[in-house]
């Protein structure tokens, strides 16, 4: 039988818990993960259906029971690989199979820069959402939850920490959404293994990082700022063999350095090495050149200081001066279409502060981020509505504060997405009540694929659909509307 | 200054444009950004903007311009020693091309003592088994895999069995294990009882170490596979990667490959390797021409064995390891016949990795390959420290357990800017070893910034020398005839006789300032950084 799509995820569906029936085959290649049953003695590959079914006549009741999982910090040992039971709600749009219709969204006319922020460390999206009327929320949260005091509604269910408050005129503009419950259904709880996996968005055979496969596959246009990482080098979602990204730490920093007698920009160095490099002719003359291109473009922005428009007052911080380049590069008229940057140190395990504590960790870094993000939303002006912002992270945070006043690695997390054009001011996906039978393993589960609200801002708003290209082996469920 | 000196053999007749203008540079020097569209973007017309070339997959003729003029002893050293210099060039001169491959080759005959006692002193735990490590670090046994990513780059600097030490930094790509993940409590055993134990020994020893290792096991994920559960990702990266490679097997082989192989796991009291027949399916196998009944639990182990034996031998494998080899130390499209002729030695010696380098190192394939290969960020880097002649290492006693990356200062920030850390690549297949993957624009100013890095910032003090400056490091003191100093430093460097019209842009960087033939003290102060970096940077240092 060929390979069928199917999603890894499904080794989280019911069916899989009957070990004597049903045998999930894990292929790191996802598409080629098959189930196998054992019907009348004899053992034959069925789709996740047919598996369901089988399960469902002749065991009606699941009787669900998880091995005790021993919990550590880093999230729980498990005796047994993979089998959660609260991560059955709303697995609906996760089983895929190539059986279940594979939606497809019109593409946009596309052309917005995507700015992808990656939040490293297991952003705690239960510290920046409060749920007031969720008394687990209340009780397992403790002084680290968001009260009515201590942030702002967002809709009658959920409010956002008013650290995050510069935010709220985005939000009320309809141009912030959130999705709930979101992440990468396989994330193992592990830093490493989860950034890379989030970043690379397929199987580990796969080595590009997805929006390395955008760029590759959305346009063959070769132009030097196509997709810029800030920071200091290029990071995983972005790459590919098929085109080559740029890194730079600050747009003031990309020069080359050397010693003073190199004069400006280091011109006496980029003379000589073009000299010896355009001798050596062939690939490596052309690879000289495109980089000493990309030098002279930037001199010539760094030529012009920058002020920010609007009076967008960007905070005094790394995460400040890297949007603040974005938006300069922005509006430098490179041809950029990816930003990608990174916001570090969320993974609080003590001391995550309370919402009411400006100095808390977790209030500054928030008020950081909101802050940064509001400049960079006043000064782009009108290149705002050709804009998205997206966060991810590698994983959210349990539910219940730990005895250090912080959290743990978790499962499930919230995606902030931004743009003029993003259809904001809703929260999209679901999250259910925090009750010990709806979490897995004390975690908020995952009821949307983070790949899925990627791929309708791939698709609507930078107008790729080859998304089977950019998310191979995932299928897109019904589209959450965002964009 | 506008034709080189020696006609090429495919030159049209047109006289040449000078070096500046065919880059697009004002002739005048500086930068002209005329070609780069800037005229364009102030008019109405859409903006010109400089483009970044595909990278084809694989180069051949990396520098096709150059007239690489090279010693038989300095291509050798180039391409198998981690840091190669004169010294060890006239080493291979002295003792003859053929019998200082043979001493390389018999590596444990080398006295190491250097390298050996300062990884000793400074990153204990990269000698040490997966439960020593525990405990010494007291639980916190990830940082055995920073001591051990360290250690490469001490090793690289500081060792004399130079042949061996690049295979072993060969082989951990070949058989990946990620320092950075979930294996990263076992990486160093793993070094050391697995790819430094086998190194030049056969493969089929070094494959069946590797595939029993916790490291590997952990890594890719066969600890968790069990016979309700297969996980497949050992079964199949041990067809892929390891042995057979891709288009060899049907994803049938996959599926038996990886029931052969449950059972196999850790244990994780003792942290070490542990059999647990329980977890091993039982079951006809076939993978391949491979097969056995397989209805014994108790023989999961000896199966075990007879597999990784049937896998080593294989002509598929022997082609594939061969092929590593070649793209490794020869150049990035070796020839069909070429890798066939190495698989044969391969088959013919028992799997024997030293016999394969052996027939390499002495092919003509080899000696036509001069320039054939970019260099790598460790290699430059390791070159670069070992340059200005290091006599030690410094560190605080214990630093492996307060902040292990500072025992080599600055340097492990640097191969991180150039995504070269040892052993930190975050995929299984191992760091890419062929140009496109480190010629690319962000590749050439990550490398152009640790060479004025090493030249400019002023020495690391983890790296004390007894040399208390480059020009002492080097031998360039006041007198000395510029010109000469040029020559010496650029041959002596990059091993490559340079062009008189490449010498006179190093000329030119030390003469800056001055008028006379020989060096000034002002000179050697201001004009050596200025022209090592410029050297560092150039082609010849990349080629390797």
């Amino acid at each position: 039988m060929p390979g069928q799509n199917l999603d890894a995820s499904l080794r989280r569906g019911e069916a899989l818990l009957h070990e004597d029936l049903i045998t999930p085959l894990h292929h790191h290649n996802e598409a080629q993960n098959r189930l196998l049953a054992t019907v009348d003695g004899s053992t034959r590959v069925v789709t996740p259906e047919q598996a369901n079914e089988l399960v469902a006549t002749l065991r009606p009741n699941t009787g669900i029971d998880d091995p005790a999982a021993e919990h550590t910090p880093t999230g729980p040992r498990l005796a047994r690989r993979g089998f959660f039971r609260g991560s059955l709600i709303g697995l609906g749009g996760l089983l895929a199979a190539s059986a279940a219709p594979r939606y497809s969204f019109a593409a946009g006319t596309g052309g917005d820069l995507l700015v992808c922020i990656f939040l490293r460390g297991g952003f705690d999206g239960l510290a920046a959402l409060g749920v007031p009327d969720d008394s687990n929320y209340n009780n397992l949260r403790g002084a680290t939850r968001v009260t009515s005091s201590t942030g702002f509604a967002l809709n009658s269910t959920y409010l956002l920490n008013n650290n995050f408050a510069p935010l709220k005129s985005i939000w009320d503009d309809n141009q912030l959404a959130i999705v709930l419950g979101s992440g990468h259904p396989d994330v193992q709880r592990s830093h490493f293994e989860d950034q890379d996996l989030c970043e690379r968005a397929a199987k580990a055979n796969v080595r590009s990082g997805w929006i390395g496969r955008h760029i590759a596959s959305s346009s063959s246009e070769s132009g030097t700022f196509r997709a810029i990482t800030i920071g200091d080098r290029v990071v995983l979602s972005l790459t590919t063999t098929a085109y080559q990204s740029l890194a730079m730490s600050s747009v003031d920093s990309f020069a080359l350095n050397g010693s003073w007698k190199e004069g400006d920009n280091a011109k006496r160095l980029v003379s000589d090495l073009g000299a010896i490099y355009g001798d050596a002719g062939g690939v490596l003359a052309t690879q000289a050149k495109a980089t000493l291109g990309a030098l002279d473009e930037l001199a010539t922005v760094r030529g012009t200081t920058y002020a920010p428009a609007n009076g967008a007052a960007y905070p005094d911080s790394t995460w400040g001066s890297g949007l603040k380049d974005i938006a300069r590069l922005a509006k430098a008229d490179l041809g950029m279409e990816v930003a990608c940057i990174d916001y570090g140190g969320w993974d609080m395990h003590q001391n995550l502060g309370t919402p009411g504590n400006t100095n808390g960790q977790f209030s500054r870094l928030a008020s950081d981020f909101a802050k940064g993000l509001k400049a960079f939303r006043t000064d782009l002006g009108p290149i705002w509505n050709s804009v998205t912002v997206v966060t991810m992270s590698e994983f959210g945070r349990r539910v219940q504060v730990n005895g250090d006043g912080g959290t743990d690695h978790g499962h499930g997390n919230l995606m902030f997405l931004m743009g003029g054009s993003i259809n904001g001011g809703h929260i999209y996906g679901s999250m259910p009540t925090l009750s010990a039978d709806n979490l897995t393993t004390g975690d908020v589960p995952i009821t949307t694929d983070y790949r899925q609200a990627l791929s309708e801002i791939v698709s609507k708003r930078l107008g790729n659909d080859k998304l089977d290209q950019v998310f191979p082996g995932f299928t897109p469920g019904k589209a959450l509307g965002v964009a | 200054m506008t034709a080189p000196a020696s006609p090429r053999p495919d030159a049209d007749q047109r006289p040449l444009p000078s070096r500046r203008t065919a880059l697009g540079l004002a002739a005048a020097g500086g930068l002209a950004v005329s070609s780069l569209g800037q005229a364009a973007r102030a008019s109405a017309a859409p903006p010109v903007r400089p483009m970044s070339p595909v990278l084809p997959e694989t180069v051949s003729g990396l520098a096709d311009g150059l007239d690489l003029q090279s010693s038989k002893a300095w291509h050798l050293a180039r391409r198998v020693c981690p840091a190669p210099t004169a010294a060890i060039a006239k080493e291979i001169t002295t003792r003859g091309y053929t019998a200082w491959i043979d001493r390389q080759l018999n590596w444990k005959k080398i006295s190491d003592t250097k390298a050996d006692a300062l990884v000793k002193k400074h990153l204990s735990f990269a000698t040490m088994t997966g439960i020593a490590v525990y405990k010494a670090s007291r639980k916190q046994a990830w940082i055995a895999a920073k001591a051990m990513s360290t250690s490469r780059t001490i090793r690289q600097v500081f060792t004399k069995r130079y042949l061996y030490e690049s295979m072993v930094d060969t082989m951990a790509d070949h058989l990946y294990v990620s320092a950075d993940g979930k294996a990263s409590e076992f990486v160093a055993w793993f070094d050391w009882a697995v790819l430094r134990k086998y190194a030049l020994s056969t493969y089929s020893s070094m494959l069946y170490a590797a595939i029993r290792h916790p490291a590997m096991l952990i890594y890719l994920d066969n600890q968790l596979s069990t016979r309700t559960a297969i996980n497949e990702n050992l079964g199949r990266e041990l067809l892929e990667l390891h042995t057979v490679g891709v288009g060899n097997y049907t994803e049938d082989d996959v599926l038996n490959s990886a029931r052969l192989l449950t059972g196999h796991g850790v244990d994780w009291n003792k942290r070490t390797y542990a059999y647990t027949p329980g977890n091993h399916y039982v079951g006809a196998v076939r993978i391949m021409d491979f097969e056995d009944p397989n209805t014994d639990l108790s023989k999961g182990p000896a199966l075990l064995k007879a597999y990784l034996s049937y896998l080593a031998h294989h002509e598929a494998t022997a082609r594939h390891i061969a092929r590593r080899l070649a793209v490794r130390y020869v150049s990035d499209t070796p020839s069909d016949d070429f890798v066939a002729s190495l698989a044969k030695v391969y088959l013919d010696n028992d799997t024997s990795l030293a016999a394969v380098m052996r027939a390499l190192l002495l092919s003509e394939e080899f000696a036509a390959s001069v320039g054939a290969k970019w260099r790598r960020p460790q290699e430059t880097m390791a070159t670069m420290i070992k340059l200005r002649r290091p006599s030690t290492i410094k560190a605080p006693k214990n630093q492996q357990l307060k902040s292990v990356w500072d025992i080599t200062g600055t340097v492990q920030w640097l191969l991180y800017r150039e995504n070269h850390q040892p052993r930190m690549w975050p995929v299984v297949n191992g760091y890419p070893d062929q140009a496109p993957a480190w010629m690319a624009t962000q590749a050439l100013l990550g490398h152009w910034y640790s060479a004025n890095a090493r030249v400019n910032w002023g020495n690391d003090k983890q790296w004390p020398s007894d040399y208390s400056s480059w020009a002492s490091a080097l031998g360039v003191k006041k007198g000395q005839v510029i010109t000469e100093v040029a020559k010496k430093l650029t041959s002596t460097i990059t091993g490559y006789t340079w062009t008189d019209e490449h010498l006179a842009i190093v000329v030119q960087r030390l003469s800056d300032g001055g008028t006379g033939s020989t060096l000034s003290s002002g000179q050697v102060k201001d004009n050596l950084g200025p022209a090592l970096h410029f050297i560092f940077a150039s082609p010849y240092f990349m080629l390797r």
